[in-house]
């Protein structure tokens, strides 16, 4: 076991150096960079630049240096001495600007999370227990909207409702009489008033998926032998589904339980642009719209981490559960 | 310098809404019959909020804080109420433009009609008479935000050591270079006299001084700022203080302690002053009010009337929704021109009015690339015919009913009639529908038809490409740009339209890459930003290779052809006229040239700009006043005396 994991891990290191080569590389396809994007920004407010301006700021950058010096320093930086380097469009520490934000986005993929299960795992044990019944097909049919509406839309449409019927404020995770008060009962009130909505809408996003694969797996589970058997001697009919076939069914959610640390990070990234929530996703999606590399290059290197380490999380858990995936046979 | 820059351009501000809680609700809601209780004591010269300090100690008498003669401003209604909160939001976090719209600072500032200057932290100004030494005396006692005095010593830090040093501003900025880019001469003679000296009559420098996002950028704290900057600190503190805040260099430090809109310890002379900059947690910036503000309204009292602002940072389509439930008190700047119906459905109900400023912004054109790499485009794009006939193949009126339902205002660009640099009865060469006029100039020019597509005389078919960005703010650019393609086509010009980010855009245009640009124009005030109307640089959106030309005194780009000399000649002209009328002159001859020969063809502009203010709150203009960034915005409102009633 120890060997295995040993293994895994050492594998992990080419992949991150890979990773994040090709992120720095992707970041710099697109035409123009920071600084045409920043003289466009500023024309299109009603300022134009002189371009001459523009030739000093980037060599302050370092925009002109070749592609491998750029990423050798920022690559040094990190390892060394964990610095991120500089965003050029907030002129702030990428380490500050990430550091700010982990808080809201981990309360907040962390309630999605719980929700999305609170509402997918009964679903899914319902609909299988009471196969073709209406309760299987009206869960069925709304898992299969919610997973076709697409979320931002659904977070516009929820705005909306609030605006037009209730006359509610929406946008931002605080109401305004409570953006500099301390904390207190009455603001975690304010902040729960204001995070139901995107937690609901991210959540229901994820549920249809794993209600199908439940539903599926419990229904393979449930015609055993073993089930029938525990039936015939008489134990009552919750205990029969809960103590085994269930948590078989859950195996599947169990090996891949490590992919959700990316996600928490990162999660949805349009919803939380069009409901102006300060997590890390909207700063992602900024960043590479206006190609600021480092602050890009930084998301983008932790979500990959990340990434590699839920694989590596799963793995292990997989090899816990399942002898066979730790000596190399499956 | 880039921040500066980048923050000179931003917008912003914050909403709020529940009436009901909080004090600008409060003030809100307070009906018309009964004093509101902030307000309790209307012969008080200053907010309680400040007087309470006064009581407990902690801040001098308003005499000790005011300087010896306060500017005196004329409410645009009347005398007002302290107190409440202006709720603003914008949809950009980094954006400083709410420090110009209603925290400005300048040696000088637009008067209430925005056609002149007038004194503002300087109680007195000379021009000489040829334009070329501007003298400011200032007024005595002014104080920063912290109560330190506020001298000619802070101006000449903002000059020597910060325009001065070619770390922080590697190239002098157009608003304040010399000949040969160089500074002018700067001179102190003592606390409260600045002399500037241009080698060269400079005759813009007045305007720029008004101008909030420039003039606001010589007004910077020696005292806070010095501890910053290796002239008057030791080098190696001033790094391992950069080092430490995570930065790379200490001018990026010294950018950052710098900025109003980010670091609350920076003093400011503004009326407002950051005091909690919008994190990511809140989302909200937090504006108070400056003590030491050193304006009064004609009763002696304090300035500015309302205590605090809050801004929130807010994606678009959630500030419009804000905006629509009356949670934003005062905004015009971020709103668009496509969900004004939705404001007014709304108005009445929510407790707010929408008013109609005028748009300087949004005439929407398209540019022909007159210095195109084709030699052999460049030669048709150039013949003033060929643009009168594709000018002429547009039916402007068919495009106005579909998108704005006949309200746009259809016209070339130009200074607009009543503008200093207006020329009248200009604005209308070759905009009447009438295809075959059209046809005809094309046949003349010899670009006949090859089947249904014109071809140039070598032969290549006549197809162009439409650069834009896409944008649905105004009118929808996509539908508009669609349907000159096929009134383009019926005339044989074949019409590709071309989205792009906007990152692309800038980078085309640059790269002198494209054939045809479609973009909105300024018209007003052309001479604060030429490039719009005169090729003066690489970013030009009519003649790139020209503007080259020209900025690298022809070591680059395309020598332009002489009408185009012409042009550059009137502006150099026009930059240093020794007198206001030699500019006016010249200013005008530019905009004739642009109306005889339509080197742009407009489609139309909006009709206004909308502008959702809470019906409580007092002395905004509605006289439908120009919505620009040369005034700052919502700021052309004089936004220190607004107040809730």
């Amino acid at each position: 076991m120890l060997r295995y994991i040993g293994f895994r891990a050492l594998n992990a290191v080419p992949t991150l150096v890979v990773v994040s080569f090709v992120a720095f590389f992707v970041i710099q396809l697109p035409p123009g960079d920071f600084v045409t994007t920043q003289l466009q920004q500023l024309e299109s407010q009603g300022a134009t630049v002189d371009p001459a301006f523009a030739e000093a700021l980037r060599d302050r950058y370092g925009i002109g240096e070749p592609f491998l010096v750029q990423y050798g320093t920022w690559i040094r930086n990190i390892v060394l001495d964990g610095d991120m380097g500089l965003s050029f469009q907030y002129q702030r520490p990428v380490t500050e600007l990430i550091g700010e934000r982990l808080p809201l986005t981990l309360l907040l993929g962390v309630a999605t999370l719980l929700v999305t299960y609170l509402i997918a795992l009964p679903a899914g044990v319902y609909a299988a227990v009471r196969q073709r019944s209406g309760a299987d097909y009206t869960i069925s049919v709304i898992g299969f909207i919610a997973l076709a509406t697409p979320n931002f839309l659904l977070a516009l449409v929820l705005s909306y409702i609030g605006f037009k019927y209730f006359g509610q404020s929406v946008g931002g995770l605080f109401s305004p009489e409570y953006v500099d008060a301390p904390w207190s009962l009455a603001k975690v009130g304010d902040l729960l008033a204001h995070l139901w909505v995107p937690v609901l809408v991210l959540g229901i996003g994820g549920t249809a998926g794993i209600i199908r694969t439940l539903r599926a797996n419990l229904l393979d589970e449930l015609n055993k032998p073993y089930v029938t058997t525990a039936r015939a001697k008489g134990l009552p009919e919750g205990k029969v589904v809960r103590k085994y076939p269930v948590r078989v069914a859950l195996n599947p959610f169990v090996s891949t339980a490590g992919w959700h640390l990316p996600s928490l990070f990162d999660g949805e990234v349009i919803v939380a642009v069009v409901l102006s929530l300060g997590t890390v996703g909207p700063l992602l999606l900024a960043s590479l719209k206006s190609q600021d590399m480092f602050l890009a290059g930084g998301i983008l290197l932790i979500v990959a981490v990340l990434t590699v380490v839920g694989t590596l999380l799963s793995d292990i858990l997989l090899a816990a559960v399942d002898p066979r995936v730790r000596f190399g046979r499956a | 310098m880039e921040k500066t820059l980048a923050a000179m351009t931003r917008r912003g501000f914050l909403a709020v809404g529940s009436a009901g809680l909080g004090g600008a609700a409060l003030a809100a809601c307070t009906s018309s019959s009964e004093t509101p209780e902030f307000a309790a004591d209307t012969d008080a010269l200053e907010s309680p909020m400040l007087a309470e300090l006064v009581a407990a100690g902690s801040l001098p008498e308003l005499a000790e804080r005011l300087p010896a003669t306060p500017m005196v401003v004329e409410p645009i209604e009347g005398t007002g109420a302290f107190g409440g909160t202006l709720q603003r939001a914008q949809t950009d976090a980094t954006a400083t433009g709410v420090m110009q719209s209603f925290a400005p600072t300048g040696l000088l500032e637009w008067n209430v009609a925005s056609d002149a200057s007038q004194e503002s932290l300087a109680e007195s100004y000379e021009i000489s008479d040829d334009n070329r030494v501007y003298t400011f005396t200032l007024r005595e006692g002014l104080k920063w935000s912290d109560g330190e005095p506020f001298t000619s010593a802070d101006l000449a830090f903002a000059i020597e050591n910060w325009l001065g040093n070619a770390t922080l501003v590697p190239v002098p900025p157009f608003w304040y270079s010399d000949v040969d880019q160089q500074l002018p001469m700067f001179d102190a003679p003592d606390e409260r006299t600045v002399v500037i000296e241009f080698r060269e009559p400079f005759s813009l420098f007045e305007k720029y001084m008004c101008h909030p996002g420039v003039s606001t950028q010589f007004i910077k704290p020696k005292h806070y700022l010095e501890q910053f900057h290796p002239d008057f600190a030791d080098q190696a503190d001033v790094d391992a203080a950069s080092a430490a805040a995570g930065f790379d260099s200490w001018d990026q430090y010294f950018a950052d302690r710098d900025n109003t809109w980010t670091n609350p310890d920076r003093p400011t002379m503004g009326a407002f002053k950051v005091t909690a900059p919008a994190s990511a947690q809140s989302g909200t910036a937090t504006l108070e009010r400056n003590a030491y503000f050193w304006k009064t309204d004609p009763d002696g009292r304090q300035l500015p009337y309302v205590d605090k602002i809050q801004v929130q940072v807010l994606d678009q389509s959630a500030l419009d929704l804000r905006a629509a439930n009356g949670d934003l008190d005062f905004q015009g700047y971020y709103l668009g021109y496509s969900t004004t119906e939705t404001y007014l459905a709304n108005a009445e109900s929510r407790g707010f009015e929408v008013l109609r400023w005028t748009d300087t912004w949004s005439l929407l054109s398209l540019c022909f690339n007159l210095s195109h790499q084709n030699e052999a485009l460049r030669e048709v794009f150039l013949l003033r015919d060929f643009r009168f006939a594709m000018s002429h193949a547009i039916n402007r009126d068919e495009i106005n009913s579909t998108l704005l339902g006949g309200l746009g205002i259809i016209r070339n660009p130009v200074a607009p009639e009543g503008t200093e640099y207006g020329v009248d009865g200009s604005g209308q060469t070759a905009i009447e529908y009438d295809v075959d006029r059209a046809n005809e100039l094309l046949d003349g020019l010899g670009l006949a038809l090859a089947g249904d597509v014109r071809a140039l005389p070598d032969g290549t078919p006549l197809e162009l490409t439409l650069l834009y960005m896409d944008d649905n703010q105004g009118m929808s650019r996509a539908d508009a740009f669609g349907m000159v393609q096929e009134m383009w086509a019926a005339v044989g010009v074949r019409l590709n339209l071309r989205p792009v980010d906007s990152t692309l855009y800038a980078q085309l245009r640059l790269a002198n890459d494209f054939d045809v640009d479609g973009t909105s124009m300024i018209e007003e005030d052309f001479d604060l930003e030429p490039v719009w109307f005169v090729p003066t640089g690489g970013n030009s959106h009519t003649a790139p290779g020209f503007g080259l030309w020209y900025s690298t005194s022809g070591a680059d780009g395309i020598e332009p052809p002489d009408e185009f000399k012409q042009l550059l000649a009137n502006w150099d002209a026009l930059r240093s006229a020794p007198t206001a009328d030699d500019r006016v002159a010249s200013g005008q001859e530019i905009m004739q040239a642009h109306n005889d020969n339509v080197y742009v063809i407009g489609l139309m502009k909006l009709p206004f700009q909308p502008v959702v203010v809470n019906s409580s709150l007092k002395n905004v203009r509605d006289d439908a006043p120009k919505m620009s960034f040369y005034y700052g915005r919502e700021g052309i409102t004089k936004t220190e005396q607004i107040f809730f009633e």
